[in-house]
């Protein structure tokens, strides 16, 4: 990435440093004034962690009261140590309450002249992208938490196009729901975090000159982080994952949980999630169904929380599907999570960011992810391993697979194989009758038109002449007597007499001059309109194909 | 019209066809070609062998609708004057008169057209186009039923002078007479014994020039629907873009094509034109104007037409 900084000029309008503002490349001896680069050195800084950048989006959590019992103390020779509390710092993971402070809304940046240069990371790639920062896998009601038990798999280091890559046991590629691989780069800015903001089914991680898997952890809720207290500023991270197919989710199977959650849910609440899924088939249509519930039930509303008054009585996801039906996004992944969970799927509560499209930059290519993009969000896993991102929140999408040209044939063909084997019952016939019809168009159009001679209704004389004319035609048309299209009509009406033995001849020639009147003449002369449809009905009579002789009526052009 | 009138028009065609009939003998479809040039107010080309009846059907022409006839033998040395006319001294008056040429004439043959010189050919043609003539700066307007009926020698090339493309478009169509079937011929050597060499049978008019004029116009209200109309122009069209036709249609030739058109349903007794009548007229409009590689005008014809389809 090129740099505009480093000699004490810049521009509102560059877009190519670091920050695309002002404040990333203005310094001369700041090394940030150069973009992050595959090759670029770690740096250090004091900027605030990310969990402050939390606090800072959804306001401070509030302290939980603690339960005092009264006691008797004991003298120091008669107590026995038998328990102790956990340290903080050796707790599994962090944990997030979902009972937060009130507190007034804060403005967003607060640093006005640095509006543009707050941004955590770029992001190169598909948007948008949902990366992950922090699994949850337990909740108590108001805060959620992980176990740390998550299997851990080994990390090993590969190459691949001269490159070395850390890699690890994960999902394996699928045809169907895992087609294809997507390769992202995220290039850190004032990500202040050791957390590899990781895409789902994230499989393997590159940065230039690592030649080594040490360099690398996971942490216990099983998120890839960098091996040291943070990841340093304009470190360039090459990310790969598997693109998940949402299309072809729907015959899969989802991992159910072994220990279901054992909170209670709310009557109402249970109620609106068997009327969700009352039509759901699939597992994919269950959990989709649910999604689509909350987000037509709820509205996103950033400045509303759910906050103790004195004491926390009632539980988060009753009030916010009951009562509030409005909140934050959080609220809208922790209910996703309790609803799924009380139907026995496996689920994961997610935080992490949400690479907007909005975000974009056209000439730099990349999407600038901001603390503003903090979201919650959450994970289902497929019996096969593979994760996929539910997101009940509105306003925010979940990417599908981008499918190849041969790929996106080959899943319309199975969806339309799928469809057809579902509805043979009724598509068998309806083949059948179209197939009848298209045998027998001509028969068919003969017959229609015959009917609609036939029909009692009212009409001109010239249109009656004319739809004779169209019957006359299609009767010979079924017959292989084909009028060619350089032949005038009455010529051709000349060789049909000559080739019928007939009678009526008087009727033939008075037809023959009645269809030049009716094609060509604008008189409108009074005929009697019996007399008209009498010499139709016997022309149809006479010149009936099957007195046709079986010779072609042969008919050239003029000659002289 | 009404029909009165309609069947007066219609008796003086039979009449007049009846007549012509009898002067050429087996050539009923030529004399259907002819009598729609002269109704459609055209000029004729006739592209033929000497000792046809081009002569005596002109002759006939002329005295079955009373009308004056000239003839012009074409020679290299013809002049325009002798076409057009000229002025002279009168020594008594001491004044120029004016002398008329034989295009002042209501009916002309210009027998083998494409000897005489382009100058003089010139003065033909405008004389068939503007219908009128002038003369040392002094107009001079024609015969409103002037009809000209030009021959050509197919065969005799040498010294002669082919016309050009544009002055061909002058003329309505082209005929070519042929032999007649041995039957006719026999019939026609039948009504000539007893008669003297030379001596041309009398022919009674059948109407006047005033009903000419009549009929004529009576054929140019013919009606053509829109449908024909556009027919029309698509062949045209073809005969433009056609890779094998050096020249297409002009509107000009397509507006006689139309009259021809008109004229051949009037001859049918039809007040409408129907696409038959448009390809019935069709080889002698288009031989007259098309060139092309083809094996013969017939050919090229037939393409055009076998291409274009037909308004139903």
């Amino acid at each position: 990435m090129p740099s505009s900084g480093g000699q004490a000029w810049s521009s509102p309008f560059a877009t190519s440093g670091v920050g695309d503002g002002e404040q990333m490349v203005s310094g001369t001896d700041d090394a940030k004034s150069f973009g992050p680069i595959d090759s670029g050195i770690f740096l250090e800084s004091e900027q605030p962690s990310i969990y402050d950048i939390f606090n800072d989006m959804y306001s401070e959590p509030t302290s939980r009261k603690r339960k005092v019992t009264r006691s008797i103390p004991l003298a120091p020779q008669d107590t026995k140590m038998n328990h102790q509390h956990l340290a903080r710092t050796e707790q599994a993971t962090r944990e997030f309450t979902a009972v937060r402070r009130p507190s007034a809304p804060k403005p967003k940046n607060l640093k006005l002249d640095t509006i543009r240069s707050d941004a955590l990371f770029y992001v190169s790639g598909r948007v948008p992208v949902h990366l992950a920062h922090e699994y949850y896998n337990c909740w108590d009601g108001q805060t959620l938490s992980h176990d740390g038990m998550a299997s851990l798999p080994q990390l090993a280091l590969s190459q691949a196009n001269n490159q070395n890559w850390v890699t690890w046991q994960g999902a394996t590629s699928s045809f169907d729901v895992t087609p294809t691989v997507e390769d992202r780069v995220l290039r850190m800015a004032r990500f202040q975090s050791a957390r590899v903001p990781s895409p789902a089914n994230m499989q393997a991680v590159h940065i230039d000159r690592i030649h080594s898997a040490a360099f690398f952890a996971w942490t216990p809720d099983r998120v890839l982080c960098f091996a040291r207290d943070q990841i340093p500023s304009l470190t360039v991270l090459h990310l790969r994952s598997l693109g998940v197919n949402r299309n072809a989710l729907d015959g899969q199977v989802f991992q159910r949980s072994a220990m279901p959650d054992g909170l209670p849910l709310d009557p109402g609440v249970t109620q609106l999630l068997k009327q969700w899924t009352r039509n759901a088939k699939t597992d994919w249509q269950t959990i989709q169904a649910v999604a689509q519930g909350i987000r037509q039930r709820c509205q996103l509303d950033p400045e509303r929380t759910i906050h103790s008054e004195g004491e926390c009585s009632r539980d988060v996801v009753q009030s916010f599907l009951m009562d509030q039906q409005s909140g934050q996004d959080y609220l809208f992944a922790i209910t996703t999570a309790r609803l799924l969970r009380q139907l026995g799927y496996r689920v994961q509560v997610v935080s992490g960011f949400y690479a907007q499209p909005q975000n974009y930059h056209p000439v730099a290519r990349q999407t600038a992810v901001y603390p503003e993009d903090i979201h919650f969000w959450v994970e289902v896993q497929t019996d096969k391993g593979v994760s996929v991102i539910v997101d009940a929140c509105p306003g925010y999408e979940v990417m599908s697979a981008e499918l190849s040209g041969w790929q996106k044939a080959v899943a319309c063909v199975q969806s339309l194989v799928g469809w057809t084997i579902a509805n043979q019952t009724i598509l068998l016939p309806m083949f059948a009758a179209w197939a009848l019809i298209v045998w027998w168009r001509q028969r068919v159009y003969v017959g229609f038109l015959t009917l609609l001679w036939a029909w009692p209704g009212k009409r001109t004389n010239r249109t009656l002449v004319r739809w004779t004319l169209t019957l006359l035609d299609a009767r010979c048309r079924l017959h292989k007597h084909i009028r060619p299209q350089h032949c005038p009509v009455e010529k051709w009406l000349d060789r049909l007499i000559e080739a019928t033995p007939s009678d009526h001849g008087h009727e033939l020639l008075v037809f023959r001059g009645l269809v030049q009147w009716a094609l060509y003449s604008p008189n409108t002369t009074a005929i009697d309109s019996h007399e008209v449809r009498r010499i139709c009905r016997q022309s149809l009579r006479t010149l009936s194909p099957r007195r046709f002789s079986s010779a072609p009526i042969a008919i050239g052009v003029p000659q002289q | 019209m009404n029909s009165t009138l309609q069947q007066q028009s219609q008796h003086q065609v039979q009449s007049l066809r009846y007549v012509l009939n009898q002067v050429l003998v087996g050539k009923q479809n030529v004399v259907e070609m002819v009598l729609a040039c002269l109704l459609a107010r055209g000029h004729l080309l006739m592209e033929d062998l000497p000792g046809l009846g081009k002569t005596t059907l002109a002759k006939a022409i002329a005295s079955a609708v009373s009308a004056d006839f000239a003839r012009i033998q074409c020679t290299p040395d013809l002049l325009p004057s002798d076409v057009t006319g000229f002025s002279m001294f009168n020594q008594k008056s001491r004044e120029f008169e004016f002398h008329r040429g034989p295009v002042f004439s209501d009916i002309l043959l210009a027998d083998e057209i494409n000897r005489t010189t382009p100058r003089t050919q010139s003065a033909l043609f405008e004389a068939m186009a503007e219908r009128q003539v002038t003369v040392e700066g002094q107009p001079h307007f024609l015969s409103e039923t002037f009809f000209v009926i030009a021959t050509q020698n197919p065969l005799e090339s040498l010294g002669t002078f082919p016309l050009p493309e544009a002055q061909l478009d002058r003329f309505a169509l082209k005929l070519k007479i042929g032999y007649p079937d041995p039957a006719s011929e026999i019939d026609m050597l039948a009504a000539a014994v007893g008669q003297r060499q030379f001596e041309s049978k009398a022919i009674a008019p059948v109407l006047n020039l005033r009903q000419l004029q009549r009929l004529q116009r009576e054929v140019a209200a013919v009606n053509v629907c829109t449908e024909v109309q556009r027919y029309l122009v698509r062949l045209a069209e073809y005969t433009r873009r056609h890779s094998r036709i050096h020249l297409g249609i002009s509107p000009r030739g397509l507006m006689i094509w139309q009259s021809l058109a008109q004229a051949k349903a009037f001859l049918d007794d039809r007040q409408f034109v129907s696409p038959e009548d448009v390809q019935q007229m069709a080889v002698p409009v288009l031989s007259v104007r098309l060139f092309g590689e083809f094996d013969s005008t017939e050919a090229m014809v037939a393409d055009v037409l076998q291409s274009t389809p037909v308004p139903v």
